[in-house]
């Protein structure tokens, strides 16, 4: 079936199956940012932004998501918050194989605008965003900083 | 991962019902965070994102929460950080990730009884009603014991009251399904308990909150009961041995909070 997807704020005009995931639609449209992993809605590396709020394209229907907006990494290079964020990462050198690196950026970047107030709250919001690299630490020194929350 | 053959979007609850109902393999959509693990050949799917079932009201003593909010949608109501002493909330906000609470609806948990679901669990023990498009208002106690009806749920009505609540749950890690949960309601000298993930779905127990409600208050004798009466099975997060021994220590720690 057609249908019309808004991603990056661009109308893209897709040929799908119904049970086509939106991960598989994402990637047709050359969105390599979004990345298959455990097809099980555990690993997260699938993130992508839905009206602003993250969820995982490998358990959601590409026909679902028309009349919604959807956001990849790609639609925010000039974003100022995403820019932040993004060399925060970098300069704690919290990015490493760069799997896990899109959809952290995403759902980091959709909870700068929740009220968020302590480490502990930025960790439970995250504990869909699995690194295998990392080890965390580094992330979540970055995040701090960008979201400016202390312990 | 499941195929379906054609995809529709109803503006109307009458025109998803008769959809679903005229056509015997037909799916309703709600989040779809579950159903992409069937396996089935699904005719015709049913989106129901555009029949106006996403809202969370409070009135005269009732929270109604429409079949197609999502669980985010209730951990961020104003409405569920003051009800219950916030542990709708709470529960809520604990289940699996953020990303897939954004998407998963309150609809498909209650519809589908998913047995892992803690959500479930806790509103077994509340005084909840459950509203079908044709069957009409079902309370959830009915409702868990019902075979699957073939109709749209609409929404669930949570009627606020004095219910002492304790909901506890094990997970063997923060991000899993649990092993087991457990939530006891108490009113005065009325108690409701009810048993989740056993793997299967929330259960009600009837002789423990009698033994309750009639003055027992030995802890063995109570614990031994709901062991006795509720049905464990293994898979592959526990034996149904341990299941039993963790509800025995989860049913002290909930009768510690209410008694």
């Amino acid at each position: 079936m057609k249908i019309t997807l808004t991603v990056n704020g661009r109308k893209e005009n897709l040929e799908v199956e119904p049970s086509t995931t939106l991960l598989e639609a994402l990637r047709m449209l050359g969105l390599y940012s979004v990345r298959k992993g455990c097809d099980t809605a555990s690993c997260g590396v699938c993130t992508v932004l839905m009206d602003s709020k993250p969820i995982l394209s490998c358990c959601s229907l590409a026909v679902q998501a028309q009349g919604h907006s959807i956001t990849t990494v790609e639609g925010l290079e000039k974003d100022k918050d995403f820019e932040e964020i993004r060399k925060n990462l970098l300069s704690e050198g919290a990015d490493q194989c760069g799997y896990c690196g899109p959809s952290l950026l995403l759902t980091v970047y959709s909870l700068k605008k929740r009220n968020i107030k302590s480490l502990q709250e930025i960790q439970k919001y995250l504990v869909g965003n699995l690194c295998r690299c990392t080890g965390y630490h580094s992330q979540l020194r970055a995040i701090k900083e960008f979201m400016e929350v202390g312990e | 991962m499941f195929k379906a053959v054609d995809y529709v979007r109803p503006k109307s609850i009458d025109e998803a019902h008769d959809l679903f109902v005229s056509n015997t393999n037909s799916q309703i959509l709600g989040g779809g965070t579950y159903l992409y693990l069937s396996k089935r050949t699904i005719q015709l799917l049913i989106d129901l994102q555009e029949t106006s079932l996403k809202y969370i009201s409070q009135r005269d003593g009732k929270i109604r929460i429409g079949a197609m909010s999502t669980l985010s949608d209730v951990e961020e109501s104003d409405i569920f950080k003051n009800a219950f002493n916030g542990l709708v909330k709470k529960v809520v906000s604990d289940i699996w990730s953020y990303q897939l609470r954004n998407a998963a609806t309150v609809g498909g948990t209650v519809y589908s009884r998913l047995g892992f679901s803690e959500f479930l669990t806790l509103l077994a023990v509340l005084d909840v009603d459950v509203v079908f498009h044709n069957t009409g208002v079902i309370s959830i106690k009915d409702f868990l014991k019902m075979p699957p009806l073939r109709d749209i749920l609409k929404e669930i009505v949570i009627t606020e009251n004095d219910l002492k609540v304790s909901f506890q749950v094990f997970k063997r890690t923060h991000f899993d399904f649990p092993v087991l949960s457990l939530a006891v309601a108490r009113c005065d000298d009325e108690f409701r308990i009810a048993v989740g993930s056993r793997p299967g779905c929330a259960l009600l127990a009837k002789d423990t909150p009698k033994l309750l409600s009639e003055g027992c208050r030995d802890l063995k004798t109570v614990c031994d009961s709901l062991i006795r009466e509720i049905p464990f099975a293994d898979d592959l997060r526990a034996s149904s041995e341990y299941r039993r021994h963790v509800c025995g220590v989860l049913f002290k720690r909930a009768l510690s909070e209410v008694l």
